[in-house]
């Protein structure tokens, strides 16, 4: 009569040798580690130039790159004032269409066509103060490059108005987008 | 000094000699000995040896190509480590990704070794997104792998990544990892 123990041992030993054949297969592996990360957009003002009417002057002031300030000062009626400003994308992705759009404003700003003793406000992405409309684009700003945009802004005044002196403020935001 | 009065010669005749010697008596017998040796050389021989070898095979599974089969112009594979080819863990990053975007990434296993791999097994792909970016990254697609993989043979398949639509500027910069392994096996 065979005791348990030896059974039990019997048993081991078998149950072993079996899993020193499994360990006899010759094996080789591979991994792939891959990190995907996502990209970065980032537009800021690298510079602004700026032109002169008749009369006028136009002026600039970059604020830290986020935003620019036009000043536009001693416009008279039909006179206008041009200037360009240059965006920059340091990310790491392209800015594939770029919109731009009246965000706010005050004073008198022409928001109807053929109105008068106002600002109208146009840029040359098709941005313009009278029909409201925004401005786009889709003329990609590649990462690491700039692009740039014009900006106007003409005095609708008539000659001879007796409005002389007024201001206004706006601002437009210009914002760049990738992806879906 | 004692008297030998018969001596046994090496022809095997009785021989009466008058050596007292029992120094001469073992010097004879070894002239004996020799002799007899020296018959055996003079035998004819022809010999074969036989030299076997025998060694095991191996097994050894690379990737021998990693690149971006399809996505936006933009998305590259960079900072493939240890460079190509190479087995165990090969590491890679793949961006930049912007919302939306669906990267497929082709690699190309080798079976370097001389044995066939009669037995090919996938873990994954898994993805961890980075703590703080949510599930943002996600598995599109996954190509089909052999189940088995002759010596030199190789082949190409794909993992599909996509960065979720919709999604905002708190994600900008974020990461996840892929994971995906393949284990070729033979014998028994």
């Amino acid at each position: 009569m065979i005791s348990k123990t030896v059974l039990y041992a019997v048993i081991g030993i078998s149950l072993f040798a079996v899993s020193g054949i499994a360990y006899a297969t010759f094996t080789s592996s591979i991994t792939i580690n891959g990190t995907a990360t996502a990209g970065t957009l980032n537009l800021y003002v690298q510079g602004a130039s700026g032109g002169t009417g008749t009369y006028s002057s136009c002026s600039w002031s970059n604020n830290e790159g986020s935003s620019i300030t036009l000043t536009v000062s001693n416009l008279s009626p039909g006179d206008s004032c041009s200037a360009t400003a240059t965006i920059e994308n340091s990310g790491s992705l392209p800015s594939t269409s770029e919109t731009s759009s009246l965000t706010s404003s005050s004073g008198p700003i022409c928001t109807s066509s053929g109105q008068t003793n106002c600002f109208e406000i146009t840029d040359n992405m098709g941005l313009n103060s009278e029909t409201g409309s925004g401005g786009t684009s889709s003329s990609p700003i590649d990462a690491n490059n700039a692009n740039s945009f014009t900006y106007v802004v003409t005095v609708s005044m008539p000659a001879g108005s007796t409005q002389q002196g007024i201001s206004a403020s706006f601002t437009i935001t210009f914002t760049g987008s990738v992806g879906s | 000094m004692r008297q030998i009065p018969l001596f046994l010669d090496c022809e095997s005749r009785w021989v009466r000699v008058g050596l007292s010697s029992k120094t001469l008596f073992i010097s004879v017998l070894a002239i004996c000995l020799l002799a007899a040796t020296g018959i055996g050389y003079a035998v004819f021989s022809s010999s074969i040896i036989l030299n076997g070898e025998s060694s095991a095979g191996t097994l050894t599974l690379e990737i021998t190509n990693l690149l971006v089969q399809s996505g936006p112009n933009y998305v590259s594979i960079t900072d493939i480590s240890p460079p190509l080819p190479s087995g165990g863990n090969v590491n890679f990053i793949v961006g930049p990704f912007a919302p939306g975007d669906n990267v497929v990434i082709a690699y190309t296993v080798l079976n370097a070794g001389s044995l066939p791999a009669t037995s090919l097994t996938t873990v994954g792909p898994s993805i961890i997104n980075k703590p703080g970016c949510d599930t943002i990254f996600g598995i599109s697609s996954v190509g089909t792998t052999p189940l088995s993989l002759g010596a030199g043979d190789s082949f190409t398949s794909t993992i599909g990544i996509e960065l979720h639509s919709g999604i905002g500027n708190q994600f900008e910069g974020c990461t996840a990892t892929v994971t995906f392994s393949i284990t070729g096996s033979v014998g028994s």
